[in-house]
């Protein structure tokens, strides 16, 4: 039976009706051209200390899709994505400034490197569910967390500095430039975008959907469910490293507090925030985590108090997310 | 429910909308001409302690020049960079990009000063260390745009650890916090020690910020038959390890010596009697019977009811340095911004704790380290006994540009 037509089948019975995915392609191109163009067209009508803002927002993003394509599609809730953050970051300061290897070999080697790894993790870690493997991730990263600080050979604690931003001198531009920098990052971000709509649209994707609705069912239907799960915890590491890519090359530096649980939980919450299951709702979280934050910075020191009130705000008023809560309004208006 | 084009496009629509309106971000009005000085300090936290009094020493020393340079008003903007990295990169760029500073300044963890070291560097603004004492901000970290107003941890501690060696202390066992200033001030000591004929039989390195209970630590440290336990602690992990240390009867068996940091007036109502008798190396007390520092505690008593403790010391002459120089350059900052700094390299003056001079990697040299105890004094008030002093050592090397 082919993925088609298990699909299909699960559509007839009606599993996915309360995924709000639009059923034309149009509409979702549309989308993204609309997304496009409006953050392309940022750098010239606000300040760089937004920009800077929306850079830390559209990194964040990326590491939240990364979660969502774990948490969101296919149903199990990690705590230790940070990990792969960490790796991704700590893969290119090793590449270039241990390996002296030039950032084009670096990044492409860390992202299969990372992918090797998150494989037998994910083999194991996927053999559990619901609370143990929220653990079980979780101890995965703490125990990489722990060898990061320890290891003398990445300066342990302190973290390896100086690490590349692209060399766009090809292009008569310098990354070290906010705005360069900007759409390096949007063009990343849309191209992880674009990568993960095509990987749930796809007959993998619905079938990851299938184990999240109902694994039991999905197996009986002859799929090979282990499988397809740790295709999708690799898949979503990569993601996440990607994002680790980019945060170090925002902050020229990572250390080990990149791979810190608080970072894998801040990823949940914008998933949450944002809403799960739906592609752009990491990166609506994401954003609304980094605005709300900065705002509330600005007038208290102790805004991470409040921030944790806005948080069971939009968990108790907006159901799935702040995007489930905009779709539902659009739902009733119709 | 399926939600159709037009929904989506709404969705996005809201989105987009979204992000422009965080170009509302406020800029707060700017008194035209006033200079801006980022303080970045961790006012919450382990030390926060030390903090506070990096704020007031800093603010004693801008109120010295009535808060202007040459007409110009000094403005601070303060953020706290929560003793994180990370923490610390975003207060770093949104002082450069939106509060749109002349110069930054403070920062305590050796930690965050690495992580922002590379920014200033990038960005090219001014970046005076007020501790960040790690021997790397200045080696490997070097950069035309970075200078320190405290001392490296090797110019301390390599003479701490000579100091030691030459009292007769054959065997110590060291105490540290597993991060960059621990690292660097226990390696410090230990390369005094052992190059002046001592040795460290064992280093025992506790969590850093993640740790109350040091009963393991204590315990391996007074197993391991040294003569002394050298630390190194600050804020509330320096209450709580010399507590314990009392708690298990260690006093009379294994002294816990350590520096300014360990014993802080700051920490003595919280340590009370423990405190009595203790010996330890300090770069500044309020008792040092110069001009300059009297003139200091004088300031800071009108101004806080209370003696400076080291980090007040330290607060001041981050802020002394950073007029000293804009006084030299009239106020202005100058279009290439390592002149700021290189003004500063050349600067020499008296600061409380004796005279401050600058290496080629524009940081700052300890003139003299004391060896105090802690006393009774007449008043009943517990105050310092100068014992002995010693000049402080020179940097590690490391640092590959030229400036």
């Amino acid at each position: 039976m082919s993925a088609d037509v298990a699909l299909s089948s699960e559509q007839r019975i009606g599993v996915l009706k309360r995924l709000p995915l639009p059923a034309s392609r149009r509409a979702y191109a549309a989308l993204f051209a609309l997304f496009a163009v409006s953050l392309c067209a940022l750098p010239s009508f606000v300040s760089g200390y937004v920009m800077t803002l929306a850079v830390e927002a559209m990194i964040a993003g990326v590491f939240a899709s990364g979660i969502n394509l774990l948490t969101g599609y296919t149903g199990l809730v990690s705590l230790g994505q940070a990990m792969f953050l960490g790796f991704g970051g700590y893969g290119i300061a090793i590449g270039t400034a241990l390996l002296g290897w030039p950032l084009w070999i670096s990044a492409p080697v860390t992202l299969v490197v990372v992918a090797a790894i998150a494989a037998p993790i994910g083999a194991i870690c996927t053999r559990t569910r619901g609370v143990e493997f929220l653990l079980i991730t979780l101890a995965f990263s703490q125990m990489f967390y722990g060898a990061a600080i320890k290891l003398r050979w990445t300066n342990g604690s302190d973290g390896m500095t100086g690490i590349p931003r692209p060399d766009l001198s090809l292009l008569g531009v310098s990354a070290d430039n906010p705005t360069v920098f900007y759409y390096y990052v949007l063009a990343v971000a849309v191209l992880s975008l674009l990568m993960l709509w095509r990987i749930v649209t796809s007959p993998f994707g619905s079938v990851l959907v299938g184990i999240r609705e109902n694994e039991r069912r999905m197996m009986s239907m002859g799929y090979s469910v282990a499988n397809y799960k740790i295709g999708s915890f690799a898949l979503a590491a990569v993601i996440c490293a990607v994002a680790g890519i980019l945060q170090s090359q925002y902050t020229y530096f990572v250390n080990p507090d990149a791979m810190s649980w608080q970072m894998s939980g801040e990823g949940v919450l914008m998933v949450i925030i944002g809403g799960a299951n739906v592609v752009l709702g990491p990166f609506v979280g994401a954003t609304v985590f980094v605005v709300v934050k900065q705002a509330l910075s600005m007038i208290t020191e102790e805004y991470n108090l409040f921030f944790g009130i806005f948080f069971m705000l939009v968990v108790a008023l907006f159901r799935g997310g702040v995007l489930g809560f905009i779709s539902t309004l659009i739902g009733k208006r119709q | 429910m399926a939600v159709s084009f037009k929904g989506y496009a709404l969705i996005g629509l809201t989105g987009a909308i979204g992000l422009a309106a965080s170009a509302g971000v406020p800029t707060y009005a700017q008194e035209k001409g006033a200079i801006k000085i980022g303080l970045m300090l961790p006012y919450k936290g382990v030390y926060a302690v030390p903090a506070e009094s990096i704020d007031r020493g800093f603010q004693i020393a801008l109120e010295e020049y009535g808060g202007k340079i040459n007409g110009r008003r000094i403005e601070i903007i303060r953020a706290d960079d929560e003793l994180t990295p990370s923490v610390g990169v975003q207060r770093f760029n949104k002082f450069v990009q939106s509060d749109k500073v002349d110069l930054v300044a403070g920062v305590v963890g050796s930690n965050v000063g690495i992580a922002v070291s590379e920014l200033a560097d990038k960005n090219k603004m001014p970046m005076v260390f007020v501790n960040a004492f790690a021997d790397e901000i200045t080696g490997k970290f070097c950069s035309p745009y970075i200078a320190r107003t405290s001392f490296s941890a090797n110019g301390f501690e390599y003479a701490s650890g000579k100091y030691w060696a030459s009292k007769g202390i054959k065997t110590a066992v060291t105490m540290g916090p597993d991060y960059s200033a621990g690292r660097a001030f226990i390696g410090g000591f230990k390369r005094g020690f052992e190059d002046n004929g001592g040795k460290v039989i064992e280093e025992i390195w506790t969590p850093f910020q993640k740790t109350k209970d040091y009963s393991a630590a204590l315990t391996q440290a007074a197993n391991s038959g040294a003569q002394i336990i050298y630390a190194f602690y600050a804020g509330a992990e320096a209450i709580q390890v010399v507590k314990q240390h009392a708690d298990f009867g260690l006093r009379s068996k294994i002294p816990f010596i350590g520096d300014h940091w360990v014993y802080d007036e700051a920490l003595w109502p919280a340590l009370g009697d423990l405190a009595l008798n203790a010996q330890h190396v300090a770069t500044h007390y309020p008792g040092i019977e110069t001009e300059v520092n009297q003139k200091f505690v004088k300031a800071y008593n009108a101004k806080y009811k209370q003696d400076p403790d080291v980090s007040a010391a330290l607060g001041y002459d981050n802020g002394k340095a950073i007029m000293l120089t804009l006084e030299t350059l009239g106020g202005e900052m100058p279009e290439d911004r390592a002149k700021f700094i290189s003004t500063m390299r050349d600067l020499t003056f008296d600061s409380p704790r004796g005279k401050i001079k600058f290496n080629a990697q524009n940081s700052a040299l300890l003139e003299k380290v004391y060896v105090v105890e802690i006393v009774k004094g007449p008043d009943g008030k517990m105050q310092r006994k100068p014992l002995d002093q010693f000049p402080g050592a020179g940097d590690l090397p490391g640092c590959t540009k030229s400036f």
